[in-house]
Order: C-alpha cells, then sequence, then structure tokens
C-alpha cells in the first residue's frame, strides 16, 4: 500500500535526523558487551567451560546480540504510550490508518535504519576479533540466521506494542515498560544463554516465545539448535496467535479511549 | 439542493465521564487503592442542533463547557452516552474510512506534524493516507500556501517554527484532502493578535470559497464575532442559546446603557430621584436603564442637566456572554 511505504520513507527521513543519538546509544551497547566480553574472558583465562559454550562462542553470542539489538528488538512502546497518553492517538481515529500496521511499518524501517549502522559497527568489531568468533560453517546456517532475524523482529514488533496499548488502561506506562521489557529481554537470553541456566527455568523460557528474540537466532547461527525449521514453526504459530490477541485488545483499548477521552 | 440538506444533525446527544475521585496527601492515596469515590460527569447534557452545508458554526463558551468533547463526538475520537449524530448521512464513531475522507478534525492544542520533519512531508504522508491525486495535491498546496502566505516556511522542521506558523501549516495540513465538513478546536489558543487575525481571515475565506462546513469552537469572542454568523452557546454541557450573535443581546439582555457628557461640572454625587446609576462624576454618568424606561429617562435627563453628548448603547456582546457563563450549574 502506497500510503504505508510513505509512511516508511518519512520514518525514514526522521531517523536520519536522529542518526546522531541513534549511533551514541549504540556506542553505549558496545560499552555494556564489552564488559561482558571482558570478564568471560577472565572467567575462561582460568581454564573453565561453561556447558557447551567455547569462548568464541560466548564471545559471538555477545557480538550478535549487540547487532540483535538494533536490528530487531522494538522500542516504539515509548512513543506509542505516549501518543495514547496525551491523546495525538486520536489522529488513528480520525484518518484512514491503522494504527497498528503504521507502527509496524515505523519500527520496521527504524529497525532497517539502525541495522545499516549496527552491520558497520558490527563489522569493524567482528573483524578486530576474527580469531575469537565462531563463523557459520555453510550458507544455510546464514539463510536460517536471517529468516529467524525476520521472525524474532516480528515478535519483538507484537510484545513492544502490547505493552504501548497499555496506556489505554495505565497512565504512565514507563516505568512499568521497564520491568516488563527487563524480564521479557532476560526470557529472551539477553543476560545469559537459556541453555546456561537450572533445568527448570529452561523448560520455562523454551515453553515461552520471547526466546525468539535473541537466543534462537544465535543458537541457529552458532549451528546449535537442532531443530531450527521447528523452531521457525513455532515462532510463527505464535506471531499469529500474538496477532489476533493484539487485535482484540487494541479494539478494547480504542473502546475504552473513545469513552474516557483525554 | 444540496445547500439546504443538513450536513450535522445532532439529537439528544449525552456524554457522561466517569471521574475517580480521591482525597488529598498520601492517606488519601492509599485509601484510593481499595475504594475510590466514583462520581458521574455530564460533560454534555441533552444537546440538539443541526447545521446546514456551508454554514460557519461558532461554539462559545468557558473552559469545561464541554465543546471539545462535543467536537470530540461529532469526529469520532469519543462515542456517546446516549443520543444520535449524523454527520453528512454518517454516525462519527462508526468510523467509517467514507466518512473519514471527508472532514477533518484541528486541534489548536494538539499536533499532526512531525517534529523535526518540515511541513512538506508530513502533507505528503497525508497525500497518501487520503490518497489524494499528486495533481489536485499540489493544486490544492499551492492555493493555501498563497492564502496563508507560507511559501517560506515548508522546508523549515517544524520544531523550528512559530506557534502561529505552525497552526497555519496544520490547518493546511487537514485541509489537504478537501474535507466538507471541519471541526476547529480552539484554533487562534494561545496566538498573538496578529496570527489570530490571519487565521481567522483564512477560516472565512476558505468557507467562503469552498463552501465547507465549518464548526468552530473558541473562548476569544473575536473569533466568533467576526466569523459566525451563527453562534451555539454552550455552558455546563447543554446548548443554552442557539442563534444569530446579534439577537444575543435581545434575548438576555433587558437593558441598555445610556453614557452622558455634561457640558458643565456637575454635583459629583448622583441624584436620589434616578435609579441604575452606573458611574457619575461632575463630568460624566453610565446609567443601566431598562429597555422601555429608556425613553422616559433620557426625556429626564435631558430636561434635568445641561448635557454636551448622550448616547444610548446596547451592552456589548461580550458582557452578555460573560453574564451568561457566570450562571451556575443548575443543583443535581
Amino acid at each position: 500500500m502506497q500510503k504505508y511505504w510513505t509512511v516508511f520513507q518519512v520514518n525514514w527521513q526522521n531517523a536520519l535526523q536522529y542518526r546522531g543519538p541513534t549511533f551514541v546509544s549504540i556506542l553505549g551497547n558496545l560499552l555494556h558487551i564489552s564488559v561482558l566480553l571482558y570478564l568471560w574472558n577472565a572467567i575462561y583465562s582460568g581454564g573453565q567451560q561453561l556447558g557447551n559454550y567455547k569462548l568464541s562462542d560466548l564471545i559471538t553470542y555477545y557480538v550478535l546480540q549487540l547487532m540483535i539489538n538494533s536490528m530487531v528488538l522494538s522500542y516504539i512502546s515509548w512513543d506509542l504510550g505516549n501518543q495514547i497518553n496525551d491523546g495525538t492517538f486520536s489522529n488513528f481515529l480520525v484518518k484512514p490508518l491503522n494504527p497498528l500496521y503504521y507502527w509496524f511499518v515505523i519500527n520496521l524501517s527504524g529497525k532497517l535504519f539502525e541495522g545499516l549502522m549496527i552491520l558497520v559497527v558490527g563489522g569493524i568489531l567482528s573483524s578486530l576479533l576474527i580469531n575469537h568468533i565462531s563463523i557459520p560453517s555453510n550458507g544455510t546456517t546464514l539463510l536460517y540466521f536471517m529468516l529467524s532475524l525476520i521472525l524474532g523482529g516480528i515478535l519483538a514488533f507484537e510484545f513492544d506494542f502490547a505493552v504501548g496499548i497499555l496506556a489505554f488502561w495505565l497512565v504512565k506506562i514507563h516505568s512499568f515498560k521497564y520491568m516488563l521489557q527487563y524480564g521479557m529481554f532476560f526470557l529472551a537470553g539477553a543476560l545469559l544463554p537459556l541453555d546456561l541456566f537450572p533445568e527448570g527455568f529452561q523448560k520455562l523460557a523454551n515453553m515461552l516465545p520471547f526466546r525468539f528474540l535473541i537466543y534462537f537466532p544465535i543458537q541457529v547461527f552458532l549451528e546449535k539448535e537442532a531443530q531450527p525449521i521447528e523452531g521457525f514453526l513455532i515462532a510463527t504459530v505464535w506471531i499469529v496467535v500474538i496477532y489476533i490477541l493484539l487485535q482484540f485488545g487494541l479494539r478494547r483499548g480504542i473502546k475504552h479511549y473513545e469513552a474516557v477521552g483525554t | 439542493m444540496r445547500s439546504c440538506m443538513p450536513a450535522i444533525d445532532v439529537k439528544n446527544l449525552t456524554k457522561t465521564f466517569k471521574i475517580h475521585q480521591k482525597e488529598t496527601g498520601l492517606k488519601g492515596s492509599l485509601k484510593a487503592l481499595f475504594w475510590r469515590e466514583t462520581i458521574f460527569k455530564e460533560a454534555v447534557k441533552s444537546a440538539s442542533f443541526s447545521i446546514l452545508e456551508g454554514e460557519l458554526v461558532g461554539f462559545l463558551g468557558p473552559n469545561g463547557a464541554g465543546k471539545t468533547t462535543l467536537l470530540k463526538m461529532l469526529s469520532g475520537i469519543l462515542y456517546p452516552t446516549s443520543g444520535q449524530v449524523s454527520v453528512l448521512g454518517y454516525t462519527p464513531w462508526d468510523r467509517n474510512r467514507d466518512y473519514q475522507r471527508q472532514f477533518a478534525i484541528v486541534m489548536g492544542q494538539k499536533n499532526q506534524l512531525w517534529w523535526d520533519l518540515p511541513p512538506s512531508e508530513s502533507f505528503l504522508l497525508n497525500r497518501d493516507i487520503y490518497g489524494i491525486n499528486p495533481n489536485v495535491f499540489q493544486r490544492t498546496i499551492d492555493e493555501m500556501v498563497d492564502l496563508l502566505d507560507l511559501k517560506e516556511l515548508l522546508n523549515i522542521p517544524v520544531r523550528q517554527l512559530s506557534l502561529g506558523q505552525r497552526m497555519k501549516c496544520e490547518l493546511v495540513a487537514s485541509l489537504l484532502h478537501q474535507p466538507r465538513v471541519l471541526f476547529l478546536d480552539e484554533p487562534t489558543i494561545g496566538l498573538d493578535v496578529i496570527s489570530q487575525e490571519k487565521i481567522r481571515s483564512f477560516i472565512q475565506e476558505y468557507n467562503r470559497l469552498k463552501k465547507t462546513t465549518v464548526l468552530l469552537t473558541s473562548h476569544y469572542m473575536q473569533d466568533v464575532e467576526q466569523l459566525c454568523k451563527r453562534v451555539l452557546v454552550i455552558n455546563h454541557g447543554g446548548i443554552v442559546y442557539d442563534g444569530a450573535l446579534s439577537a444575543l443581546s435581545e434575548r438576555y439582555v433587558d437593558h441598555k446603557v445610556i453614557k452622558i457628557r455634561f457640558s458643565s461640572a456637575q454635583d459629583a454625587n448622583p441624584p436620589s430621584t434616578l435609579e441604575s446609576v452606573v458611574e457619575w462624576d461632575a463630568s460624566h454618568a453610565v446609567l443601566k436603564v431598562q429597555k422601555k424606561e429608556v425613553a422616559r429617562i433620557t426625556h429626564q435627563l435631558l430636561g434635568q442637566y445641561a448635557i454636551d453628548d448622550l448616547s444610548v448603547e446596547e451592552v456589548e456582546i461580550e458582557e452578555v456572554i460573560r453574564r451568561i457563563f457566570e450562571e451556575q450549574p443548575p443543583q443535581t
């Protein structure tokens, strides 16, 4: 649809205005990752190994996580929540524009923009660490990895949108949003690979869809995922189920919005 | 004839908001966790009116009178507690795509323009949201840029525009799809006198050229006085007057104002025989007189005093409005 393509382009222009701050936030993430890499390096220098992760696997894990943070994870709930709270959301009620598709396109164009920037940073980082990272053995792995990033990106958007529309019922979502996001990212494997946790926790994390955001794509890349195809199918089912729930939640939220005004 | 059809038809429209009350302070906050007192506020009470296509009608009322709530219901942002609305034959809160393509709402305190981009980008976005033909789009832009004198502003980021310039751009963005009905909620709020005047003339000119039905809310008297032949005065949620602005004083005011300039110095105290003296000093006087008494009292004044100048005036419209606004809500 022409209108969503224009939304994409206009948001791209907007992202251009913010390339400075975006770059700074990437540097911040880089710093975070560097500390973790340093830590793991120190731990492994004692000769121990965690699970079936070689040091190079862990380094790769965190470098990929840095890139996934920019390319996959969605951060639109802040703006969406603000729009609902300050009443700007009314634009979606008076214009022929679907809020779910609109924000999807906004997120997509933002992620592609940030993705391009992180590819440069990640590329430099990888070339510095080239002797310390694991590289996929064949092209199929790379293809699977791309597919898992796309599925993860869609799911990440759906979760973030769900957090954003909580603003229909809550006056200030920001503190709540951080809590949910930390929980979500933890269960996605942002801090540690999920298979390094106790078994009970692993089982829980495996049943939940959050692992598809970070853990699953990286496992695919590291060729540690035994059943990638099955994973794709499960992720797709989650995407569809959450999409239906979102449509329902959005309708309920708008009903509430229409009733109370702002 | 198209112009005789009512564009907007509102019947017994009521909107009641549920409000949770909380006692002041920490103790009140704790209490509110378990038990909150709920009160119901009728923002709009059984409002009925109808507006013809091409009319420019003003909603006049103090803050909190229910003007914005009414406009929000007419544009489908809020749904009512009860009552019916038909705008161009549509029920607004059905949010029919065909309806959305035929109306626009501009809120003085909300914006739709992209803050960090020039307004031209937001215009382009609206072009494609509404599916406007590119040629028609360009023509409309040129026309409005001309009317509003915007040429130099189109490529400056919105955040660098003044409030007045931004309002002009908001108007353009909302009019690109040439809506048949336009709702303007406080379009001049916070603007300086010159910007207010420019926005006003634009609205007037636009309504004249395009025959767009315009419904405008404002608490600035001048907006309504200049623009609207017909006003709906709304107070405490109800419509208390619907008609010509000029007829408002006839209906609500039973007196006129007599102003006098004496030709020679007078006693600084008013004579006890005259009632309804508002001001009185050695050189001039102002009296508020019942309409039917005007002739008699004028006669009496002319007989008693040496007068240079005497005028009989209507009470100022602003005072009439103020009086309506000051009326207390009926106790419920």
